[in-house]
């Protein structure tokens, strides 16, 4: 296998006891990731999205070594995730939501240079190093005060360099931007950016924030119950859903012959149209898989009325992503390969 | 070497930052208790007078100075104990376990740097408790300084081996009340700290035997009360350094497990 992290099949089953009565105990088992593959090459956010309880997390904490596969197995840049659990160590962090992960009695200098030595970071230019990681977080002012003394935003801004003083060559995110302020996770956007394309840095990314994972992934896996259930770029994802695009045309009135063109092209291109009035006029939706907005403005004009405002809207990456984790429907999902 | 050095640092400012003064006079108070009670026990209830087998069973006639060591040791070894098995699970407690775990360092050296700090603090608190204990009638002066120079050592392999695996026992349970005191309450009546073990039942004598924390007890008196020579325990101090390092890799194998189902247990 070659550079970047790849993993096939692997799985994950949680084995628990549970207890009937005082003597009795059931053994239980979850299967909370089944049969993964995915890949997380160089230079480039990957998303992993699914509903809670998909199994993004274990996944995380299996490509990172902290949980062991119980089956399947994963590579980084050719290191076996088991076999050379060490070594990966040293090419990965993590970035995990929230104010975890950072040592509350400590300041935040102590906090890098202690997560520093542990990962054996070269001495020379080590102080620099962590006054600019501050410095980029903006915690330069308050470098040496305890971190509990932070608020809940300065935490994870620090678990951020956290995860970036050993200049990882992977990282992995698990909900980054939980509870950060918009400047902060607009920020961290930026980071991320710049890791991956200025630096060649790998991300996984989990987030609940979709339009966060549409601006940043150019490659998504959608997970729900531990299994695969679709791959491919936000733009593939929504054509997957098979969900209609809108065109929205608001019009002033609509005389017989607009109602008659529209009729013509719903039947023509098999799109439905709905027509409602509104305090300016006329709202008319057209929705279809494919975009309509140059056939239906056309054949207004044609009709001699004129539009006020025409709107083309495309499913997002939200409602494509519900419509993959509802399995109940599964005519709405068109898996990839 | 750096990364033990760092977390030896880690540890020492987290727990000067953590902990209040009152919690080290708690600590100093609990040994003064045991040996002021032992002390009146002595001189006002048994009127100075002990059974002819105590000298046979304790290796010296001197009770007080028995209690006082024995009440210091118990003090500096419940500490370490509790320093030491309670750093996995304080790191799991306050989210720190993940990071410190995705790092590439192994666990020998986070846990000896973690005794390290441990029983530097703890060897002062002793020493304070020693010191304050002193008048009431401790006796140094029969002290063999070589001995005590390899029965310290000793001790404290013992006391890290026992933490490891009490520490293991933790972090998978998740559990530090009961199990840290049950141990501490069988040390106290197996091990020998105001008593000698021999007016026990010979099973109970067998269980703290298997405890390396008896075992240093015991050269530790005997280096410091008794003045016996390196010569006379040296065999003593291989046995119990060999059953303190079976301790430890008991204790590390244990700590994998416990890891692998404290990370399980948080996802």
């Amino acid at each position: 296998m070659g550079r970047g992290i790849i993993a096939e099949e692997l799985t994950k089953v949680y084995s628990s006891q549970r207890r009937q009565g005082w003597f009795r105990t059931v053994r239980e088992e979850k299967r909370a990731v089944d049969g993964l593959s995915l890949s997380v090459p160089p230079g480039r956010v990957t998303g992993l999205l699914g509903l809670n309880g998909a199994g993004k997390t274990t996944t995380i904490k299996m490509l990172s070594t902290l949980l062991l596969p119980t089956a399947g197995r994963a590579e980084v840049d050719g290191l076996d995730l088991v076999r050379d659990a060490n070594a990966i160590r040293r090419k990965v962090n993590m970035i995990a939501g929230g104010e975890r992960m950072v040592y509350w009695r400590l300041t935040g200098r102590e906090n890098l240079w202690y997560f520093a030595q542990l990962y054996d970071v070269e001495p020379r230019g080590l102080k620099e190093r962590i006054d600019s990681l501050l410095r980029s977080v903006g915690l330069a002012d308050a470098a040496d005060k305890p971190v509990e003394q932070y608020s809940k935003g300065m935490k994870q801004r620090l678990q951020i360099v956290r995860g970036l003083i050993n200049d990882p060559t992977y990282i992995f995110m698990d909900e980054p931007t939980l509870g950060l302020d918009v400047p902060v996770a607009r920020e961290l956007r930026q980071t991320v950016r710049r890791l991956t394309a200025e630096e060649g840095k790998g991300v996984l990314l989990t987030s609940h924030y979709l339009a966060e994972v549409e601006e940043l992934c150019a490659y998504i896996y959608v997970v729900n119950g531990g299994r695969l259930e679709a791959q491919g770029s936000p733009a593939d994802l929504k054509r997957l859903t098979r969900r209609d695009r809108q065109v929205k045309v608001l019009l002033a009135e609509l005389p017989a012959a607009v109602n008659t063109a529209l009729d013509a092209v719903a039947a023509e291109s098999g799109a439905r149209i709905e027509r409602q009035p509104v305090p300016e006029g006329v709202l008319v939706t057209v929705r279809h898989q494919s975009d309509l907005s140059g056939r239906v403005a056309g054949a207004v004009a044609l009709a001699g009325a004129s539009i006020l405002k025409l709107e083309a809207l495309e499913p997002t990456l939200e409602e494509a992503i519900l419509a993959l984790a509802d399995v109940g429907k599964p005519e709405v999902i068109s898996r990839a390969g | 070497m750096r990364r033990i050095r760092a977390t030896f640092v880690r540890n020492w400012i987290v727990v000067r930052r953590a902990y209040p003064w009152s919690f080290l006079v708690g600590n100093l108070l609990s040994g003064l208790y045991t040996v002021v009670v032992a002390y009146f026990t002595y001189h006002v209830l048994a009127g100075g007078e002990l059974g002819s087998e105590f000298a046979a069973y304790a290796g010296t006639g001197d009770y007080i100075s028995y209690v006082i060591l024995g009440a210091g040791v118990y003090l500096f070894a419940a500490r370490i104990m509790l320093g030491v098995s309670r750093s996995l699970i304080t790191e799991r407690r306050e989210g720190t376990l993940e990071s410190l775990l995705l790092a590439p360092a192994g666990r020998l050296g986070y846990f000896a740097a973690v005794t390290a700090q441990w029983a530097l603090a703890c060897a002062g608190e002793m020493g304070v408790m020693l010191l304050l204990a002193w008048p009431l009638g401790l006796n140094l002066g029969r002290i063999n300084l070589s001995a005590l120079a390899l029965a310290f050592p000793v001790t404290l392999v013992g006391l890290f081996g026992m933490s490891l695996v009490l520490g293991a026992v933790m972090l998978a349970t998740g559990d530090t009340y009961l199990s840290q005191n049950t141990l501490f309450a069988f040390m106290a009546l197996v091990s020998g700290f105001t008593f000698p073990p021999a007016y026990l039942p010979r099973w109970l004598q067998w269980a703290g035997a298997a405890l390396p924390v008896t075992g240093g007890l015991r050269l530790l008196r005997e280096a410091v009360l008794q003045g016996r020579p390196v010569a006379a325990i040296s065999r003593d101090l291989i046995v119990y350094t060999l059953l303190g390092l079976a301790y430890a890799a008991i204790g590390l194998g244990l700590m994998r497990t416990a890891e692998r189902r404290a990370l399980e247990g948080m996802v």
